[in-house]
């Protein structure tokens, strides 16, 4: 073979590699441009982060407001508007804040904007959330960039409560213009700004071009159109008029999946469904009835029957993969003659009734029905309360009127945000009151030390003790599942399962 | 005719007063309270919940709240959403135009459709025209909304690729994609006003057209046509004015279904979405304008007797 010929084969052989492997990266350079248009289940109630208070307002959140604090897909604390954090002492925490960042309005992000915010976070006549910053006393404003937080308490949490409302930052000079107003004309200093919400049709967020990042947005608009009915958003996905859809029901996923033009993306989340139990109700307060609940359950048949199987059988308060969880805790095992047992010894050979609370739509009825045969199999006789989600929890956490709630628990930034409200004796998801003193110490450990390895540990341990005392009854954790047209490009989702749409792109728009 | 308008727009005002009350009445009935409905899961202290009713203005008695939402209806303020802030007048200047549009658009409908349909009909009597329409009004009253907007979503939208499935385009802002958005939604709310509209007007069609005044048109050698258009349509169309009002008025409270369907940002979905976050303010004014526009259909319908028939007076 000639010399010439071999240099031929040679180059062209590099190339077919090079291309091969550099075609990805082509394709992964963002674009920018384009408009987002995302089909969001539930409107947006104010556009204030310290006056809102429902759970569902953080995917309008996120693009308008940065937040102090940010998380990474598996909610590990990173840097955002402040660069770094530092606690020279448990009741100190030091935020050193980014430089030269602009509000939409202008308005400088300093020390100043930090100190107002917070005090308005914590200033009840204005914040519904005011209680989530409880630990601190007093914010100090030590130079331009840099803030003091004086605390009640040692307060870990607080660290990941600054990547949610808390640590939203809204611009000083619009609040106080605008007053009551705010909620509805927001001024932020995330990537989008406000520019058109129409209250049942959608919500326009238009790229705000002196964001700090440069090239950041890479979305010249980003358009949440609000469906409530899963099915539209479905068919909406399907015939092209949004982009993007989240809550798909798990019974189109498959289908979604298979369609060429689109993606659907499946990712572990908090979210698990469990029946809450009001302890104070007897004879809910017996471990041996509570571990009987535990033991009558075939979590993988209810898995794969109501969902799919999309998503995983509960062991802990925490799912696989998340920094808190506890590896090593098995999920309680199928076994209803253990169950009987268990009953006989609570003094109940005959099991018990209860009544049981939750909404009344398709998955969540035939989830609860299912739960209420494997009950009723070793004695205990549900019945089922169907309400809508205001009348329930009124009838269960406020009114404790009802034994039990077969809801979701939705997940929390931060794991002692969880552990605190399920299992505290004081905590509101513990109508109860159920009190177990090796927990609410581990607790108050967890919240003591800043540092992830340690705070590991004591939640750990927090979910051994849950599960020796029969503690929580989980199911199962549900998938996050999400579609969307095969041209959007860089979604990430996350633990908490609330869509962002940092970072995402449009090919070919 | 100017004292029966007088007459009967003065019955609204005990009418209005009636079902207001009724609504703030039901406020009592609901159990949640607005603060619970707003936070839903959220861990909701009671401090936390009495801020919240403490901004909406809930914590007066009922009685207050009523009489002051009144004095300050009278001055066309309607308050402002609990959840969003949003002024109510505003909301149903936005949804108002797309429900009673719909409405109007399906009855509309119903009647292009509807009236040729039960002519035919209603000429041909037992023959294979008239069974095919009345086959087909029998499914058009019968079938489900939900099913027929799902079914004309999964063909015309997903599957043939004609029209949106979704989603709302004024006509301000184009007019051809505003067509092709309310296509659907019309055909779906439409198909039970056509078949309204189709089998009274067959009947009474049937009925007149067997009078003896007819048999003497037709004796003095008029053509068919010119019978049915000038002599018996007109006092058959009687029921099809009921029947047309009667469905405007269901149409306009019922919209909800396939306002839900297909993603519409209409008054249906305003009163469903305010009765689950029991935003009172919005609801009341969503009921308000929905009653309002009941009347106006109604009040409307009865002056249409009396220029359709000459022989209905107003006394």
């Amino acid at each position: 073979m000639s010399q010439s010929l071999k240099t031929v084969i040679a180059a062209s052989l590099s190339l077919i590699v090079a291309h091969a492997a550099g075609s990805p990266a082509v394709a992964q350079a963002p674009k920018p441009g384009g408009t987002l248009r995302a089909a969001m289940r539930a409107e947006v109630s104010t556009f204030d982060p310290h006056r809102g208070a429902s759970g569902t307002d953080h995917m309008y959140l996120y693009p308008v407001f940065d937040t102090l604090v940010r998380f990474d897909e598996k909610l590990n604390a990173k840097p955002g508007l402040a660069e770094s954090w530092e606690t020279p002492d448990p009741r100190t925490l030091v935020l050193k804040l980014r430089k030269g960042v602009k509000f939409h309005d202008g308005t400088s992000f300093n020390a100043d904007a930090v100190r107002f915010n917070l005090m308005r976070a914590q200033d009840k006549t204005i914040s519904s959330m005011s209680s989530e910053l409880v630990s601190v006393q007093d914010v100090e404003v030590v130079n331009e960039l840099t803030v003091r937080l004086r605390l009640r308490a040692p307060d870990a949490s607080l660290i990941l409560a600054f990547a949610d409302r808390a640590g939203m930052m809204i611009s000083p000079t619009a609040a106080q213009k605008l007053g009551d107003q705010f909620g509805r004309q927001p001024v932020g200093a995330g990537e989008f700004r406000m520019a058109r919400w129409q209250p049942g049709s959608e919500v326009r967020l238009e790229r705000f071009p002196d964001y700090y990042e440069p090239g950041r947005p890479y979305l010249e608009a980003l358009v949440f159109k609000i469906i409530p009915d899963a099915d539209t958003r479905v068919s909406a996905l399907r015939s092209g008029q949004v982009d993007f859809i989240m809550e798909v029901p798990a019974q189109d996923f498959a289908g979604l999946k298979a369609e060429r033009n689109l993606r659907a993306l499946e990712g572990p989340t908090l979210a698990y469904w469990r029946v809450f139990l009001n302890t104070a109700k007897p004879p809910l307060e017996k471990k041996a009835v509570r571990e009987a609940m535990n033991l009558a359950l075939d979590r993988p048949t209810l898995l794969k029957t109501i969902i799919f199987g999309l998503g995983e059988v509960a062991a802990s308060p925490f799912p696989a993969g998340y920094w808190a969880n506890n590896p090593a805790l098995k999920p309680w095992p199928y076994d209803p003659a253990r169950a009987k047992a268990k009953l006989a010894e609570a003094g109940l050979p005959n099991g018990f009734a209860m009544d049981m609370v939750l909404e009344p739509t398709p998955e969540h009825v035939r989830r609860a029905e299912a739960i209420q045969a494997q009950w009723g199999a070793v004695g205990i006789k549900v019945e089922l309360k169907p309400m809508e989600l205001a009348k329930g929890v009124q009838a269960f956490f406020r009114g404790k009127e009802v034994m039990a709630a077969n809801y979701r628990w939705t997940g929390r930034p931060d794991p002692d945000q969880s552990v605190r409200g399920m299992f505290h004796s004081t905590g509101f998801y513990n109508p109860g009151g159920l009190k177990v003193a090796r927990v609410e110490e581990l607790m108050d450990q967890g919240k003591a030390t800043y540092k992830q390895d340690e705070r590991r540990r004591v939640y750990q341990q927090i979910g051994e003790v849950v599960q020796q005392e029969a503690m929580d009854i989980a199911i199962y954790f549900a998938s996050s599942l999400e579609a969307m047209s095969v041209s959007v490009q860089g979604y990430q989702q996350n633990f908490l399962g609330k869509p962002m749409f940092r970072g995402v792109w449009l090919q070919g728009k | 005719m100017g004292r029966f308008l007088r007459r009967r727009l003065l019955a609204v005002v005990p009418l209005l007063l009636l079902v207001t009350s009724m609504v703030f009445s039901l406020i009592l009935l609901l159990p949640g309270d607005p603060a619970v409905a707003l936070v839903g899961m959220e861990d909701a202290s009671e401090e936390k919940l009495a801020a919240i009713r403490e901004r909406m203005g809930l914590n007066r008695p009922l009685v207050v709240q009523y009489v002051s939402w009144l004095a300050r209806l009278a001055h066309g303020d309607l308050g402002v959403s609990l959840r969003t802030g949003q002024p109510v007048t505003e909301a149903i200047r936005e949804r108002a135009p797309i429900t009673l549009g719909l409405a109007l658009t399906a009855t509309g409908f119903g009647l292009l459709a509807g009236v040729p349909l039960a002519i035919v009909a209603a000429r041909r009597r037992g023959g294979l025209v008239d069974a095919a329409a009345s086959g087909l009004a029998a499914f058009g009253v019968a079938v489900p909304n939900f099913w027929l907007g799902s079914m004309l979503v999964l063909v015309l939208a997903l599957h043939l690729r004609w029209l949106p499935a979704t989603g709302y385009v004024s006509p301000f802002e184009s007019a051809g994609d505003a067509f092709r958005h309310m296509l659907l939604p019309t055909l779906t709310l439409g198909a039970s006003a056509v078949a309204e509209v189709t089998r009274q007007l067959r009947s009474s069609l049937g009925e007149v057209l067997a009078a003896d005044y007819v048999k003497t048109a037709r004796a003095k050698g008029l053509a068919e046509g010119r019978v049915v258009a000038k002599h018996a349509l007109r006092p058959a169309l009687i029921p099809v004015i009921t029947v047309a009002g009667l469905t405007i008025s269901r149409l306009v409270s019922n919209t909800v279904v396939v306002e839900s369907i297909f993603a519409l940002p209409g008054l249906g979905r305003l009163n469903l979405e305010s009765v689950l976050n029991r935003d009172f303010p919005m609801l009341q004014g969503a009921v308000l304008v929905t009653v309002l526009a009941v009347i106006a259909v109604n009040v409307l319908s009865d002056l249409l007797y009396g220029l359709v028939d000459p022989r209905i007076r107003y006394g």
